[in-house]
């Protein structure tokens, strides 16, 4: 009589649609996430133990930020694009460090501003304090 | 005389390795990526044109809104008590971004970078929004 041979059963998994899933899984993971690239201003904080640095007032420009989020420049009214020309012209660049003193009810939006004018005109030396009331 | 069987040329590409290489890929992309948190609290920052991207590490994030509410991190609380908060959570003090309502009063933005600045952490970032670029035709 003759033996009938069982079926070999395979041990091993089959992985051939491993890579799809993998690709699968990539392809979830590109279109559900959130990158978190953000716009922002930088600013260096003083140190804390570091005296504060003293300058004459040749080298400053002060801009004071009222209540009414209006623009003084060195004493004189301006509006955001007034001040945006007057640190693109050459005479500015005489004076490199910039004081911003903020109205305490004035808005942060301003002072972001501000603060970008100053920036994409190259100055970097910025100093931002609350007026004294 | 038998002339010799030139070699066959197999026409099928290797993909043995293809889901190991996938993967990777697949690790490398969730170790790299740094996904945007959900707000604990619900900000407006101010609109700024032609602001430098920042790729914000994962530092330090505090939320402020115009009403003196604040969030270090997942942390809530109000501003009076961000010396507290900031000393109790051990925060990395390379890196601080600043999401505050645009509205915010000048006054509540210089009490969080004092406060900061006492704590002695060395860069924050003012986070913005970008405002809509004009277009040609406007």
């Amino acid at each position: 009589m003759k033996i009938k041979r069982l079926a070999q059963i395979s041990s091993e998994i089959p992985v051939a649609s491993m890579s799809d899933i993998a690709f699968l899984l990539i392809v979830f993971f590109m279109i559900v996430a959130v990158f978190s690239l953000e716009t922002g201003l930088s600013l260096r904080l003083p140190d804390k133990d570091k005296p504060p640095l003293k300058v004459s007032d040749q080298k400053i420009i002060e801009l004071r930020i009222s209540r009414d989020n209006s623009l003084k420049l060195n004493g004189d009214s301006v509006s955001l694009e007034e001040l945006g020309d007057y640190l693109s012209q050459p005479v500015s660049r005489n004076r490199q460090f910039v004081a911003i003193q903020a109205h305490a009810k004035s808005q942060y939006k301003t002072a972001v501003l501000v603060i970008e004018q100053f920036k994409r005109n190259g100055f970097d030396k910025i100093s931002l304090k609350k007026q004294r009331p | 005389m038998k002339l010799n069987n030139s070699y066959r040329i197999v026409s099928i590409i290797p993909v043995a390795s293809m889901s190991d290489i996938a993967f990777l890929l697949l690790i490398f992309m969730l170790l790299s990526s740094l996904l945007a948190p959900s707000p604990p609290l619900q900000v407006a920052p101010p609109q700024v044109p032609n602001t430098a991207e920042v790729k914000v590490k994962k530092g330090t994030r505090i939320y402020l809104d115009s009403s003196g509410y604040i969030a270090v991190n997942e942390e809530p609380g109000y501003l009076k008590d961000i010396t507290a908060l900031l000393t109790r959570l051990s925060l990395p003090k390379e890196q601080v971004s600043l999401y505050a309502d645009a509205e915010c009063d000048f006054e509540k933005i210089d009490e969080v970078l004092t406060a900061l600045k006492a704590q002695a952490f060395e860069k924050v970032t003012l986070i913005c929004r970008e405002a809509p670029q004009a277009g040609i035709h406007d």
